[in-house]
């Protein structure tokens, strides 16, 4: 098996970058428009690191939401991340020292490109992908911040494509080789999609129980095969 | 309570469930049962993710996105580089925006 490098793990991260800085320019710049400090709104990024539960809790915070709450919510919201780390884990296994800071980096985006490599996933690889993608996400956030919106409109709507299309980009090669990718995908997607606009369950639980449901079903269907 | 506080906690209740299962799913010792069920987790949760999320990508626009979307995919399907997908994919949308 092929053993990834660092290299390769931030050319991997290239479309993650590219996606990460415009939203992280976003969040830069609506945090200085209700106040926070630099020194507030980049720590949110250096520390928390975590997409679309950043704009939720700035609302809360911005709406003068309880702490307990803002928390719980951004708990739920990225508990997803438990089931992603825990998928890595039992495929590689890495030095135990460096293990703190590899587990940092594990976002959506940076699971969706290290967990369809067919190679062995290296140390290195891994912190050459999370440390990049993160680097797009704390520079864009500072970004945004001190230069506002200076991306023309046009151009920051067609780059909000970018990591969806990289999570279809991912998945297609996966869906020519074995009908089980397919199935377990478009099946976690239906089930995430009818908890969505049902509004039964909120966002945070609707992915982390659509991404059991349809792993489940997985094992079902596919019991006879590999 | 102290903004600086609440990032604090944010941290903590955001890492915890990043960093726990390294240390919790041994690679050695995993029954088989865990490790498959683990193993379809990629592929459930990339689903998870375009569905329905990639419908709202381009604000307002969800005929763009859904045309982008499946754009990207032709692309991938015959050319497994994801970054001529993505590329691709985002001019297609910019060319989409500034004609409709």
């Amino acid at each position: 098996m092929k053993k990834l490098t660092f290299i390769n793990g931030i050319r991997d991260a290239l479309p993650v970058f590219t996606g990460y800085f415009p939203i992280a320019v976003t969040f830069g710049l609506l945090a200085a428009s209700v106040n926070m400090s630099l020194f507030h709104t980049s720590s949110f990024s250096i520390l928390v690191f975590a997409g679309a539960s950043q704009f939720v809790a700035l609302n809360m915070i911005k709406a003068g939401i309880g702490a307990g709450e803002i928390v719980l919510t951004v708990f739920l919201l990225n508990f997803r991340h438990f089931l992603m780390s825990a998928s890595i884990s039992s495929r590689a296994r890495f030095k135990k020292y460096l293990i703190p800071a590899i587990a940092f980096g594990v976002t959506d985006e940076t699971f969706a490109v290290s967990s369809m490599q067919k190679g062995e996933l290296s140390e290195g690889y891994m912190l050459g992908l999370n440390f990049t993608s993160y680097a797009g996400w704390v520079l864009g956030t500072v970004t945004g911040f001190m230069a506002g919106d200076f991306l023309p409109s046009i151009l920051q709507e067609s780059i909000s494509i970018c990591l969806y299309a990289m999570f279809v980009a991912i998945l297609m090669p996966e869906v020519k080789q074995s009908l089980k990718a397919g199935v377990v995908a478009f099946l976690a997607g239906l089930i995430n999609t009818a908890f969505t606009y049902s509004g039964v369950l909120s966002a945070g639980w609707s992915i982390i129980f659509s991404i059991i449901a349809a792993s489940i079903a997985g094992m079902i269907i596919f019991r006879n095969r590999g | 309570m102290d903004i600086f506080m609440i990032i604090l906690l944010l941290l903590a209740v955001t890492y915890i469930p990043r960093v726990a299962p390294f240390y919790l799913v041994n690679t050695e010792s995993i029954p088989p049962l865990l490790k498959r069920f683990l193993s379809f987790i990629p592929y459930a949760a990339l689903g998870a993710l375009i569905m329905p999320g990639s419908i709202d990508a381009v604000g307002g626009r969800p005929l763009i996105s859904l045309i982008a979307i499946i754009f990207a995919g032709v692309v991938a399907w015959f050319n497994s580089n994801i970054i001529a997908a993505v590329f691709l994919s985002v001019a297609a949308t910019f060319i989409m925006l500034l004609i409709f």
